[in-house]
């Protein structure tokens, strides 16, 4: 009877549970499964006024389209880069932000005021620095060196990669502070009572805490990293260096052009490379941060 | 791993999330106010009862028609007992609330134009689409390389009186999209460039280092179109030899050939302008000349001389002046191309609105029609009080359709449109050396336009501002000749790797 009573109490409580989730699921699928449904189908069609099917052609035509695979490149340089640059300046940053030193809320906030600066009002005080005859040449041609035409070369690369990391480190470093306050005091003292040094303690004990704070961290830069487009489409434009164009450039020109199928196209083999890097990201998590007590 | 699969699951969302809100629209603000749509469709076209039953033709424009010739054809069409009736659909309002006009931006114009093509791609409900129906003309070519109108071949082929036998031919072929008509041009003009045979030679399109060379050999104190600009001999002369740099069927570009080299070379000699105005010279000796043909009376060409206010006229078959074109790498010198690009039948009408939409059409391509538009004709009152007509056949092109351009021909070797009053220009009456225009002169004409085989798309923005970017830098001394050439190269490869 007890049985019987628990498993209607149970059955009860997942049919309740799950009409409490409709809402959220109506909502998951109309602004996120349709659309992506949607740009797959797109995916595989000739040209959007038309729509005729021509399953995996625009696939194949993607795969050997210059343009595609030079963003690809840049695109995957800059991540690779940049990425893990802001993981670990941004942990760094909060490592020693932990510690009590001298006027560590204002160093906090100004490692924070970039998030609050409009990317716009950004961009126009960047070009002034990285101009051909900007602030960063004029101060470079003081000590003897050459100018760099920074927007215009490959150099640019450095240009946007030290954009990103001031707009970033910021966010991260604060989510590293509170993951880094987080850890068991007395884990720490134990080790240090058993003679860990300073290294030992900060590869055995707090990396691994913190490899959830990590992930997220990551996934989050990498995201993020898409976005730095809006900062090189204001300084440079629809078509700038090509070390500087990036698959949203070829999105947004093929969406201008009414491409719909190339971009959609894209987009897809886009996700599917990313849903791996998370994937693969993930599973290294649950490796080293298995023996972290939740 | 039930908890990976769920938190996958979780990051594959994300991964979607990312890229669904992927292709950041930079074009067309949704902030922008523009004047609402008029929701009175044909609002300046007089509302006719029209029968019920009768089939209804939408046509799209983006702000109401200035045209009184086209409003007239859709009143006299909506009149006409033929079982249509055409509707206009406004994308948007040339007035404000107020009555008074609006001033639009480049973003106004572009978010207007955004929803059109979303509302063309997606909801359909127009059956005939034209330039008009855009701000930038641009949109209209991109929706014809889609494939969204049908093939006017198709209704051609069973018209007695609008077909390829009535209509020019070479200009419809020009306007093929892969073997497919989805426009015909109503009339067309050529643009090209003149020169006294005595500077620029006798032989028509000229290449850029024939034209260098001639330059060369002018007097000193020469000038290119009476100016001695950069900027202005790039822009006017230079820059229509752009696509012999784009390579589309193997998707490359050639900016760093000798050629653009050679053209960047050549304009830097001349002082730049720095984006002021550039100042004029029509007295000294001139090299070139822009020369827009728009009938056959551009046979004879007008040698104006600004000291005396006399006009003599040469005959361009005489060989005293020659169409050098412009001087490109190919030889291609001169362009058609047209102020009157008609319209396109979209494909996703019904067979019927099809056939309804050609009915239409057709009618401004007849030789009735032809002959009546393409004159411009101003009645007004002269010193002695009598009413006269003044004709402009400058204004429109040679009609497509060959018996109404013949018939234009007799009329001005006639003399039908020429003034009656005296010419003036800055207050001097102008005394005309004038020459008789016979049929040889027309046939001169009609023979250089069947020559010539290059229909002027303008060339794509995108490349135009990638070059003129890195040229006007150039210019203007910000860079030196190899970083442009370099930067030129670079950008516009990505530019032709994504469309072909």
């Amino acid at each position: 009877m007890i049985f019987r009573k628990s498993q209607c109490g149970r059955r009860r409580e997942k049919i309740f549970s799950n009409i409490c989730i409709l809402p959220s699921l109506a909502g998951v699928m109309i602004f996120f499964i349709i659309p992506f449904g949607i740009v797959v189908r797109y995916s595989l069609v000739n040209n959007p006024v038309k729509k005729e099917y021509v399953g995996m052609d625009n696939y194949k035509a993607l795969m050997q389209n210059d343009a595609f695979r030079k963003a690809m490149q840049n695109t995957a340089f800059f991540s690779a880069i940049a990425v893990p640059l802001a993981v670990i300046l941004s942990l760094g940053l909060a490592i020693i932000l932990e510690r009590n030193i001298r006027g560590k809320s204002v160093l906090r906030t100004i490692f924070l005021s970039p998030l609050m600066v409009p990317t716009a009002s950004v961009v126009l005080v960047w070009q002034v620095l990285f101009h051909n005859n900007g602030t960063i040449n004029q101060i470079s041609e003081m000590f003897g060196r050459e100018p760099v035409d920074w927007l215009s070369s490959p150099k640019g690369q450095i240009a946007i990669i030290a954009m990103f990391l001031w707009k970033n480190l910021g966010y991260n470093m604060i989510l590293f502070m509170s993951a880094l306050s987080n850890i068991p005091k007395d884990i720490l003292e134990v080790a240090e009572l058993e003679g860990a040094g300073g290294l030992y303690k900060f590869i055995h004990i707090k990396l691994r805490y913190l490899s959830p704070t990590i992930l997220f961290v990551f996934i989050l830069s990498m995201i993020n990293s898409f976005k730095i487009f809006r900062e090189v489409y204001l300084l440079t434009g629809n078509y700038p260096h090509n070390k500087l164009y990036m698959l949203q450039h070829f999105m947004n020109n093929t969406f201008n052009q009414l491409d719909y199928q190339k971009l959609s196209a894209a987009a897809v083999f886009f996700s599917l490379i990313m849903i791996v890097i998370m994937a693969v990201l993930m599973i290294l998590e649950s490796v080293f941060g298995k023996d972290v007590e939740s | 791993m039930i908890i990976i699969k769920k938190e996958l699951s979780a990051i594959a969302l994300a991964a979607c999330m990312v890229f669904t809100g992927c292709g950041n629209k930079t074009s067309g603000s949704s902030s922008v106010n523009v004047p609402a749509k008029n929701t009175d469709s044909s609002s300046s076209v007089q509302e006719t009862a029209g029968n019920k039953e009768d089939t209804v033709i939408t046509i799209g424009l983006m702000i109401e028609p200035e045209d009184k010739g086209f409003i007239k054809a859709i009143e006299d069409f909506n009149n006409a007992d033929n079982g249509c009736r055409i509707e206009t659909k406004l994308m948007s309002s040339r007035f404000e609330a107020d009555g008074g006009e609006h001033g639009w931006t480049e973003d106004e114009v572009a978010n207007v134009d955004f929803n059109t093509l979303q509302m063309i791609m997606n909801e359909g409900g127009l059956d005939i689409i034209g330039g008009s129906t855009f701000g930038d003309s641009a949109k209209y070519e991109l929706l014809k390389q889609k494939g969204t109108f049908v093939d006017l071949y198709q209704f051609m082929e069973n018209d007695p009186e609008v077909n390829t036998s009535t209509l020019n031919q070479h200009i419809l072929e020009l306007n093929e999209i892969d073997g497919k008509l989805y426009n015909i041009p109503m009339f067309y003009d050529v643009h090209t460039i003149i020169s006294k045979s005595e500077y620029g030679g006798t032989t028509q399109n000229w290449t850029i280092d024939e034209f260098i060379d001639r330059w060369n050999s002018m007097p000193a104190g020469s000038t290119i179109e009476g100016a001695n600009c950069a900027e202005y001999i790039f822009f006017n002369l230079l820059r229509e030899n752009l696509p012999a740099f784009v390579d589309e069927e193997n998707a490359k570009v050639s900016f760093d050939s000798e050629d653009f080299r050679k053209m960047l070379e050549f304009c830097k000699q001349f002082p730049s302008n720095n984006g002021e105005n550039a100042n004029y010279n029509y007295n000294a000796p001139m090299l070139t000349s822009p020369y827009t043909i728009r009938s056959v009376g551009a046979a004879v060409y007008n040698e104006m001389n600004y000291q005396t206010w006399e006009q003599k006229q040469y005959r361009l078959r005489d060989g005293g002046y020659t169409l050098v074109g412009f001087p490109t790498s190919d030889r291609k010198g001169a362009y058609l191309s047209t102020s009157f690009p008609g319209w396109s039948i979209c494909a996703d009408s019904s067979d019927e609105k099809q056939q309804a939409a050609w009915k239409f059409i057709r009618q401004f391509y007849t030789e009735e029609d032809q002959t009546e538009n393409v004159v411009w004709k101003e009645e007004y009152i002269d010193d002695k009080g009598e009413k006269k007509v003044s004709y402009s056949i400058d204004n429109t092109g040679f009609c497509i359709n060959n018996a109404a351009r013949k018939k234009i021909a007799e009329n001005i070797i006639s003399g039908m449109y020429d003034p009656d009053e005296p010419v003036y220009a800055q207050g001097h009456e102008i005394t005309i050396d004038k020459l008789k225009l016979d049929e040889k002169d027309c046939q001169f004409i009609e023979d250089y336009i069947a020559s010539i085989d290059r229909w002027d798309v303008d060339v794509d923005r995108e490349l135009w501002q990638i070059v003129m970017d890195e040229v006007m830098a150039y210019l203007r001394g910000g860079q030196d000749i190899d970083k442009t050439i370099d930067m030129i190269q670079n950008r516009a490869s990505l530019w032709v790797s994504e469309r072909y």
